[in-house]
């Protein structure tokens, strides 16, 4: 059998990852150990980064918040997923807390830290509603508001597509052999969903921990390692190897949590067929709690954006409350804010392409491939292992390592950098696509005369292609939202929305600030319908 | 005629067949029969191509063909699940393989392969608009427009209601008769095997338990294993019928 096409392939994906993230990613740990100036070898730049006490600092705080951020939004999570799956509320009710549990994943986290400014801060809507201000949110208050925000649809989708792999059948016998209400949600839920509520406290807290975006916009003077890191990196006294060994910092949690995510994984309880045909017992107590739970987090959700669709719209908030299309005239009239318009959407575009060939041709080797083991198993880690190097330190690697070359200040190495920060679940989502196709077909298809990669074309991708689409509007959402790693990447000429957005903060520009993440969610929005369109139409094809 | 010599695989160390030897004629129809785990499909991976064998020789016509990559062979299978594609209407998964080899058929011979499988009036109709007995034609029409040489069937009849299954069978003797057709196929139904098939090949601990005609297997079992595998299924189920229509007699 012909295996040309599984190793060319392999070569791609292989070639790539080492060019882009295994190469990047060791300059970071390099430099790290070449002394505080560059030169040489020694440990000069760890001694310089924990002098004075300011990481070790920032690190307790952003363990604090973060650790924080995913105590609450585990729960939460839970609960609203609980609420969406497994209660007896209207359906149109569970469909909107699932939008808009996850609307916030269409906004860059740095425009939340911003939205609660507005929303709580001294002159926020809130507080001018209220009459007086919930807390203070500069520091680890507003901080760890903004975490769960930007945490809490990961959390809550984690756990809502745990909760269905649950067999509600297990819940009934639990009932007929006499157990409590109580009991049952116990033994029958609770029980096998320890493993993804773990694993989403894990994933909560690697999210939170990393983020950039929330500290750079409420972090005030509460230090964090992201902020530190940025400081040293871009800040007025620039010292890479310091920034080196702040990064290897961010790195190592990141990756112990990435290996304990994948053990948690393998314990998670999965059962072969679900019954999703049986209703929930009727409960009202339940539903009351989950009702409640949907509305207030529905109630948070909508202050957060109103704030963000309100503010541009008045002549200057919170003194003169004219309405107004002013600010967004004048961010269509900036040539420069058009640029980082076009520059987002084709740097989104240009990373949902290839990302989403990299994960296809990824999972195409590991699950479709007729190649050795080793080679299988060297494609899936390398495909895995990006979703364990923040975004911060993979933007400062290829700020290393690509600084001179002709990719540097590219829209090219922008979405390369951007490729290799998701690539992760998109492989993972391709992977599961894949695997769930008849196995047979390559055999059929070489049998019938053609090659391994004819096969792919005709039959494998059309068939993929539902799950093509989702990747390739994944990609392209969260490249429009990401500030951590192009914030490193993206040079003067190819500045997109959100590294901008970081830019306008210097200058207190927020109107314009709010209507370029206004405009973010609206290409975002549309993209997530075109994609739903395009998905729907395929479905409505292969309807009898 | 196709020749297997002396064939063997293992799978992590463990012996699946070992030592098989045996012939088929041209145009004859041969079924495999064995407890699951005998190397049924193995049988057909190895007599394919698909998985190369750790010892022996497979011939046909006399040309050693054990080293021929499978899409050369001219050998072909129905898999169990049919593998049909499901981005293709039933015409174009008949025709799929004539986009690669546009000589195999002529347009007049997929005309009259259609029309003897039954399947005019399906043929616009996508993969799951089709019945299992209507997929089973499909992929037949599709692996017999390329006229293999040797046909293979991995439990042609499993996936298929009771009624459906005698008209298949009938099908696929029609189709072995018409086309002069070498046809293996692999099944652990007894009563399948010796109501559809020439010769019978009972596998049991990694060898051949008996290769014979039907008749011959259930007038002289070779040993105990043929004896206790497939006899005793066919008297249980021969008293069960019995008991059932002499009930219905009194």
């Amino acid at each position: 059998m012909s295996a040309r096409g599984p190793w060319a392939a392999f070569w791609l994906v292989a070639g790539a990852a080492a060019l882009f993230l295994a190469l990047p990613v060791g300059a970071v740990a390099a430099r790290s150990l070449m002394g505080a100036a560059g030169q040489g070898t020694g440990l000069g730049a760890w001694a310089a980064a924990f002098r004075g006490g300011a990481l070790p600092e920032a690190l307790l705080n952003s363990v604090l918040a973060a650790g924080l951020a995913a105590a609450i939004a585990t729960p939460a999570g839970f609960l609203l997923a609980y609420a969406a799956r497994c209660s007896r509320l209207p359906r149109w009710f569970r469909a909107a807390v699932s939008a808009l549990t996850t609307l916030p994943m269409l906004l860059p986290t740095i425009t939340y830290g911003f939205a609660i400014v507005y929303a709580l801060g001294r002159q926020g809507l809130v507080t001018r509603l209220l009459g007086w201000q919930p807390f203070d949110i500069y520091g680890l208050g507003g901080l760890t508001l903004g975490y769960v925000v930007y945490v809490l649809p990961i959390a809550f989708l984690l756990i809502r597509n745990a909760l269905g792999y649950v067999d509600r059948r297990y819940g009934a016998v639990a009932r007929l052999m006499g157990d409590s209400p109580w009991r049952a949600f116990r033994t029958t839920l609770l029980r096998p969903l320890a493993g993804p509520l773990a694993a989403a406290f894990v994933q909560s807290f690697f999210l939170a921990f990393t983020d950039f975006g929330v500290p750079a916009s409420v972090g005030g003077a509460y230090k964090t390692v992201a902020g530190l890191l940025y400081e040293r990196m871009l800040g007025s006294l620039p010292d890479f190897g310091v920034g080196a060994a702040i990064a290897v910092c961010m790195l190592l949690p990141s990756v112990l949590g990435f290996l304990l995510l994948r053990r948690l994984e393998r314990a998670e309880v999965r059962y072969d067929r679900p019954a999703d045909d049986l209703p929930p017992p009727p409960c009202p107590a339940r539903d009351a709690l989950c009702a409640a739970a949907g509305l207030l987090a529905a109630l948070f959700t909508l202050t957060l954006f109103c704030t963000v669709a309100l503010v541009p719209f008045v002549e200057a908030w919170p003194y003169a409350l004219t309405p107004t299309l002013r600010h967004v005239a004048d961010v269509f009239a900036d040539p420069g804010l058009r640029l980082v318009c076009a520059n987002s959407l084709a740097a989104a575009l240009g990373t949902a392409a290839l990302c989403t060939l990299l994960a296809y041709a990824a999972a195409l080797v590991t699950v479709r491939g007729a190649l050795p083991r080793p080679a299988k198993t060297l494609i899936g880690a390398a495909a895995t292992v990006s979703g364990c190097v923040p975004g911060m330190v993979l933007g400062i690697a290829f700020l290393l390592v690509f600084s001179g070359t002709p990719l540097s200040h590219t829209l090219a190495l922008v979405i390369l950098c951007n490729t290799f920060h998701f690539l992760s679940a998109p492989y993972l989502m391709m992977k599961g696509a894949l695997e769930k196709l008849n196995a047979r077909w390559e055999a059929t298809g070489m049998l019938m005369g053609d090659t391994w990669l004819r096969t792919v074309l005709r039959v494998v991708t059309p068939n993929a292609r539902d799950a093509l689409v989702a990747v390739f509007a994944y990609c392209f959402v969260n490249a429009m939202v990401t500030v951590s790693a192009v914030i490193f990447v993206a040079g003067a000429r190819t500045a997109v929305i959100t590294s901008k957005i970081k830019e306008l903060q210097h200058f207190a520009r927020f109107d314009d600030i709010f209507v370029l993440s206004l405009l973010i969610l609206l290409v975002n929005l549309l993209a997530t319908a075109l994609c739903r369109v395009a998905t729907r139409r395929a479905a409505r094809r292969s309807l009898p | 005629m196709l020749e297997l010599r002396h064939l063997r695989k293992a799978f992590g160390g463990r012996p699946i067949l070992n030592d098989l030897s045996l012939e088929i004629a041209t145009g004859e129809i041969v079924s495999v029969l064995g407890p699951s785990g005998s190397g049924k499909t193995t049988l057909l991976n190895l007599i394919l191509g698909l998985v190369p064998p750790d010892g022996g020789r497979i011939l046909y016509d006399g040309e050693d063909v054990t080293a021929t990559p499978p899409e050369r062979r001219g050998f072909n299978i129905v898999f169990q699940d049919y593998a049909l594609f499901p981005n293709l209407n039933a015409r174009q998964n008949i025709e799929y393989g004539l986009r690669n080899r546009p000589g195999a058929s002529t347009p007049e011979e997929v005309r009259a392969l259609v029309a003897l499988l039954g399947l005019e009036e399906h043929l616009g109709k996508r993969v799951d608009q089709l019945s299992g007995g209507q997929r089973q034609r499909v992929a037949l029409a599709r692996t017999l427009v390329l006229k293999p040489r040797v046909l293979l069937l991995d439990e042609p009849l499993s996936a298929l209601d009771g009624v459906i299954k005698e008209s298949i069978k009938a099908r696929i003797r029609q189709i072995a008769r018409t086309f002069r057709l070498t046809t293996v196929i692999v099944t652990h139904d007894p009563e399948e095997a010796l109501t559809l098939s020439d010769r019978v090949l009972i596998l049991g601990d990694g060898g051949v338990a008996q290769y014979d005609r039907p008749s011959a297997i259930v007038g002289a079992p070779a040993n105990d294993f043929v004896r206790a595998f497939i006899l005793r299924q066919l008297e249980i189920r021969r008293a069960n019928l019995l008991s059932l229509f002499g009930a219905g007699a009194r």
